[in-house]
């Protein structure tokens, strides 16, 4: 499979002369779910908007490639928080991206609806935000990233203020609409055993400056409840959580293995 | 919505009606004690008896009066409420604009409005133009303020999200700060609707003469000159109805247009 994102030498300094992300070199390969774990401020939501082209890069290059024949490459972002216009129902949240390209509205309703109901909120049309609970509203923020089919996946701690129970449900949502939907899949998160449960490919970055300081393949083939409990699940969790020790000591830039 | 929350919601309403109406019950009494007691001359203060006799003697002249007077508050704020609106927008849209123009709006707002009717006549001749001309004059700030202040506390976060979805400027404005500003503009419609009252009636003292179909300022104004004090305050009266009933309306309009947005973030 060719790359989908290739990220090389990526700089982003900011005015206040914080260095977000320095050499920061990474790629993903097309249909795949990448992960970037790391300590707060190592520059991963600075990474994941420089890749929706929110932010720009200091100098490096980031970019996106569109599959073979299709002219731009569509990229979707859901943000740590579900970002829902709160006097919308959900279905209409969901469907404002195809409202805003002025998609016909027969069709853009049909295509919202059945995200929706990919997502699982299939009887949750008609209610606002304010009446959803917090998992229920990330999913319809899932729901409305995915509805313009996007081929790539841009998801920035998405699960982070939910409870674990809600977050397995919904990383596992996540790969089933990776494999349904055919996208390339980049999680962000500080959560570990989602990194492991997640990537098929895990980078793992330290702060000041923000970096790769390693990126490594768990190699788990079908995730289920079973993998979470096994024994090789919690082998990669420690590596990982040793990585990420490491990751927290202030390694010069020099030292980068990715 | 089931018939226990519905009566109760009515009961809350009722509890909030009670303490103002035994205010203004025990206001009114007061007032006719106190004529009872002091005796001052009609002219110079009539008991609320009389006010009332008064009113119900002309009522007929008064209903015409409020009709005429509420039709140019409601063409002055309705003129208010777009042009408040649109200029919000703007200013909101662009910080340069809104560093050159909000704070010579805000030292316009603060000249007298009685000070600028008698322009107003010049410009819009005697009669109902510059009723509306004030009542409009009077009421645009207020909304065009809350429009700006609803508009420039667009969540942040909602923003960026337009911008990834690469929303146009007008679909921004339309689709998110708009309605993100309506409790805002709601609240400053709700001052326009009591403010365009007042400036009617200004607009009607300097500006409309008076014919077989008096507004309310005129009503006043022929009643002193013939000292008829008691109808003096059956007219200020009835101009108190007509900002209450131009208020009600537009309380009710918002709570509709608000319902969404309560039962969202309530
Ligand atoms: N707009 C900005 N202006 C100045 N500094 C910024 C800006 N955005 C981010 N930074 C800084 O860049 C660094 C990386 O920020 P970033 O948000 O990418 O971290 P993160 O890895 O996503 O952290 P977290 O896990 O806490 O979300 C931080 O030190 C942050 O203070
Ligand atoms: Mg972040």
């Amino acid at each position: 499979m060719p790359d989908a994102i290739t990220v090389s030498g990526v700089r982003r300094a900011f005015d206040d002369g914080t260095v977000a992300l320095d050499g920061t070199t990474l790629s993903v390969e097309r249909g795949s779910v990448a992960v970037l774990v790391g300590p707060s401020g190592c520059g991963k939501t600075t990474l994941l908007r420089i890749l929706a082209g929110l932010d720009a890069p200091d100098a490096g290059t980031a970019s996106v490639a569109p599959v073979a024949g299709e002219g731009a490459a569509r990229v979707s972002i859901a943000f740590q928080e579900p970002r829902l216009l709160p006097w919308r129902s959900a279905l209409r949240n969901v469907a404002l991206p195809l409202e805003l390209a002025r998609a016909a509205k027969a069709d853009r309703d049909d295509r919202a609806r059945a995200m929706l109901s990919l997502v699982g909120l299939g009887g949750a049309e008609r209610k606002l935000p304010g009446q959803l609970s917090g998992g229920m509203r990330m999913r319809v923020a899932i729901a409305r990233a995915l509805v313009t089919r996007p081929q790539v996946l841009l998801l920035d701690e998405p699960f982070g203020a939910l409870d674990e129970i809600t977050r397995h449900q919904l990383d596992d949502l996540v790969l089933r609409l990776r494999a349904e939907l055919g996208m390339t899949v980049v999680l962000v998160t500080h959560a570990i055993t989602e990194a492991a449960y997640m990537g098929d490919r895990v980078f793992v970055m330290a702060p000041s400056p923000g970096r790769v300081v390693r990126a490594f393949e768990p190699g788990f083939g079908m995730r289920d409840a079973a993998l979470r409990a096994s024994p090789r699940f919690a082998a990669v969790v420690a590596d990982l959580m040793q990585s990420l020790a490491g990751a927290m000591l202030a390694v010069p830039a020099g030292g980068v293995r990715a | 919505m089931s018939r226990t929350a519905a009566s109760s919601r009515l009961r809350t309403a009722l509890a909030a009606a009670v303490p103002p109406c035994a205010v203004l019950v025990a206001c009114v009494c007061a007032w006719q004690a106190a004529v009872w007691v002091f005796r001052p001359g009609e002219y110079l203060l009539p008991s609320p008896i009389q006010v009332a006799q008064e009113a119900w003697d002309s009522r007929a002249t008064l209903a015409r009066a409020a009709w005429l007077t509420g039709l140019s508050a409601a063409g002055g704020f309705a003129i208010a409420a777009c042009t408040g609106v649109l200029a919000g927008s703007v200013l909101a849209a662009s910080r340069f604009l809104m560093r050159g123009l909000y704070p010579i709006a805000t030292l316009l707002q603060m000249v007298p409005l009685v000070a600028i009717a008698p322009l107003l006549v010049v410009w819009c001749g005697y009669g109902w133009r510059t009723s509306v001309a004030s009542a409009a004059i009077v009421s645009v700030f207020p909304v065009l303020a809350s429009t700006l202040d609803g508009m420039r506390g667009t969540d942040r976060g909602l923003v960026e999200l337009f911008g990834t979805l690469r929303a146009g400027r007008v679909q921004r404005w339309w689709k998110l700060e708009l309605p993100w500003a309506i409790p805002s503009i709601v609240t400053g419609l709700r001052v326009a609707a009591g403010l365009s009252v007042i400036g009617a009636i200004v607009g009607e003292f300097v500006g409309a003469f008076a014919g077989n179909a008096s507004p309310v300022g005129i009503v006043i104004l022929s009643a002193l000159r013939e000292h008829r004090t008691e109808l003096v305050f059956a007219a200020v009266l009835t101009a108190a109805v007509v900002g209450f009933v131009l208020f009600g309306l537009v309380s009710a309009l918002g709570w509709v247009a608000l319902r969404r947005w309560h039962a969202s973030v309530g």
